[in-house]
């Protein structure tokens, strides 16, 4: 039996350890995915972290093991992270961090932990690439967004996310040629200097 | 089947991820042999694709769980969670902070108020044991107080014979004021 179910069986029950060990198991995954999602990192990621699980805490209690458990938590952390985003957009009146630099403290973190054997032009380099990637997936619509962080950096199976996404496999695969496409055409020249 | 760079095109991420069937990528291996301008579009996107490594993870920070816990038991002691009975529970305790302040603060006022109607029943008791004609009531703590002046301006009296003669003097305020210093131990 799947670990997580295990644990979410316990946890209904009434064992909050349970759900401790499966927010330990996920809170890296919906850190990584808010921050990627929405573009905010450090402090205010983490609050809105707490906040999916605190919801998934309260739903818990009814969740039917039709489905693994990831495919929910990855659902319920989108469906937050588009909302904020629209809050973000509609509170700024413009499309957040499109054109601005994913460094600014007000609305990222970039997180990464400098090198202690790059040097300090190395680590900038590094900086400016990472933003000018945030930047390039940030620019991408929505559904090819969310298709390439499931794939790249969650590390999802085409079935996968067709599952967490609910989407046939064929559109799964088309978003994620189409997203390629235009990361290559934004990051393409810039990668082929390096 | 030969098939167009646009079609093969299609095909390059499937190719890449390994996800295309085995005649599919034999196809596009032949094809990339003969196609210059395919291969560098492949070589493009995998140089984009593994570029992305550097956008790293950012890693939660440390006691984030009990960040989390702490929100829930405050949830909880609001109602907003259902009542989820724990068989353990995770939840650090809050610290008791000045809670002793507050029971002592309790315990005064508590006290204050049983020193008053000591004194207030005291009073009525004294004030009916007299055939007085006057009311009962904040009167009769006046007369107590009154009374115990009395007692013992006596005792200072009945120590000090013949030495306050006058009543005014008697019951001038400095003397009043002393002489509650000097309840005697038996009223």
């Amino acid at each position: 039996m799947d670990e997580d179910l295990i644990l979410i069986e316990q946890f209904q029950k009434g064992d909050k350890t349970a759900f401790d060990a499966l927010m330990q198991r996920h809170y890296r995954a919906v850190l990584n995915l808010v921050y990627r999602f929405t573009g905010v990192g450090g402090e205010a990621a983490e609050d809105m972290a707490q906040e999916i699980f605190l919801r998934v805490y309260k739903a818990l209690p009814r969740f039917e093991a039709r489905a693994r458990f990831f495919t929910y938590l990855y659902k319920v952390t989108m469906n937050y992270c588009f909302k904020e985003r629209e809050k973000i957009n509609r509170n700024k009146g413009k499309v957040v961090s499109l054109d601005r630099k994913w460094d600014d403290p007000d609305i990222s973190d970039t997180g990464g932990a400098p090198d202690p054997n790059g040097s300090a032009l190395e680590q900038y380099e590094r900086n400016e690439r990472s933003n000018e990637i945030a930047q390039a997936i940030a620019k991408l619509p929505q559904e090819q967004r969310v298709v390439v962080v499931l794939y790249r950096f969650r590390q999802l199976s085409y079935e996968q996310i067709a599952e967490t996404l609910e989407l046939s496999l064929p559109a799964v695969k088309s978003r994620l040629h189409r997203a390629k496409l235009s990361l290559q055409k934004s990051l393409g020249k810039s990668t082929k200097g390096e | 089947m030969e098939y167009s760079c646009e079609q093969i095109e299609e095909m390059l991420s499937q190719y890449q991820d390994g996800e295309l069937c085995f005649p599919m990528i034999e196809m596009v291996r032949d094809h990339l042999g003969k196609c210059p301008k395919c291969t560098r579009t492949l070589q493009e996107i995998n140089d984009v694709w593994s570029s992305l490594d550097l956008w790293e993870d950012i890693e939660p920070k440390k006691g984030y769980n009990l960040d989390f816990w702490q929100k829930v038991g405050k949830e909880e002691a609001m109602g907003a969670l259902s009542s989820h009975a724990p068989i353990l529970s995770v939840v650090p305790k809050e610290p008791e902070v000045a809670s002793s302040g507050f029971i002592s603060k309790k315990w005064t006022a508590f006290l204050a108020a049983a020193l008053l109607l000591l004194a207030f029943s005291g009073g009525i008791w004294m004030y009916v044991d007299e055939p007085i004609d006057e009311p009962v009531g904040v009167v009769a703590s006046y007369d107590f107080s009154n009374k115990v002046s009395k007692m013992a301006i006596a005792s200072i009296q009945d120590e000090t014979p013949g030495f306050y003669e006058d009543e005014d003097e008697l019951f001038s305020p400095e003397l009043l004021d002393d002489a509650l210093w000097n309840v005697p131990n038996d009223i």
